[in-house]
């Protein structure tokens, strides 16, 4: 499906210092992220641009999942600025996880500036074909 | 004042509160622009460098262009690609197609323009003109 609209700018959103007040140096960003669910699992899909696969931290403490990233390739610290649009600056964003989360499966890949992490269901939850027997005299 | 990483507070105010200030080293211009992909333009002695935080493209998507001191950057961004069979609880990532044109604030040689993608990250660069060379010519005057 090809769909035709024009993209427009969305500003980057700064960290709510509501929610969470950051205390390491830098500008902090909340990542872009589309959160999509089927029977099977929840795939979030954020975007870090700036953020290399090895600066990148996904951790589950208790029942939160905090994504932290780095940002390593934004501007050069040496330029001489001539035209600024948007900050560069590091990305932090907490989901809290449902129960039906197999927390040992988690599985996350970062793909130019993109960091996915997918969430599979356990078992339990998991849509299933209960397999229909035949009994009595006739079979068939 | 300073804090336990030894910061100055002063400072730290102001880098938490930058957003849509302008920055206290050197006078940046700010724009407000609303076409994607939003950019930095830098320069050092020898090039102009063109910033766009584009992540998740595919290169094939991508067209850049420089035509005398217009560079135009033109292509798509497709999300939500190879997910079925489910619903969105959220969709934050901006999709679709965008045309951007940037008149560039120096004179650069196109032909030598280079474009690298990091991080989602693209980079233009392009080469300064070498300026003319200053042309001496002498002007009569003439009177009565």
């Amino acid at each position: 499906m090809v769909e035709e609209r024009t993209i427009e700018v969305a500003d980057k959103r700064a960290v709510d210092t509501r929610t969470h007040q950051e205390l390491r140096s830098g500008n902090w960003f909340v990542p872009a992220t589309d959160i999509y669910e089927t029977p099977e699992e929840i795939i979030l899909v954020m975007d870090m641009p700036g953020v290399c696969f090895d600066c990148v931290q996904a951790n589950i403490v208790e029942d939160e999942l905090i994504v932290t990233g780095h940002v390593t390739h934004g501007e050069d610290q040496e330029d001489y600025i001539l035209y600024r649009e948007y900050d560069v600056g590091h990305y932090h964003r907490h989901f809290g996880l449902p129960p039906v989360i197999d927390r040992a499966k988690i599985d996350a890949t970062m793909a130019d500036g993109v960091l996915t992490i997918t969430l599979p269901k356990i078992e339990e939850v998991k849509p299933r074909r209960i397999p229909v027997r035949a009994v009595g005299q006739s079979s068939g | 004042m300073t804090n336990v990483l030894g910061e100055d507070l002063g400072t730290r105010r102001r880098v938490v509160h930058r957003r849509g200030a302008e920055q206290p080293a050197h006078r940046v211009r700010r724009g407000g622009n609303r076409v994607f992909p939003s950019i930095i333009i830098s320069a050092d002695d020898k090039q102009l460098m063109v910033r766009a935080e584009m992540p998740g493209m595919r290169l094939d998507d991508l067209q850049i262009s420089v035509s005398g001191d217009l560079l135009t950057i033109h292509g798509s961004r497709p999300t939500g690609q190879g997910l079925s069979g489910g619903w969105y609880h959220r969709r934050e990532r901006e999709n679709g197609e965008f045309s951007r044109s940037v008149r560039l604030p120096a004179n650069v040689d196109g032909e030598k323009a280079e474009a690298g993608y990091v991080a989602g990250v693209l980079t233009i660069t392009l080469p300064l003109m070498e300026p003319a060379k200053p042309r001496h010519v002498p002007v009569q005057v003439t009177g009565q």
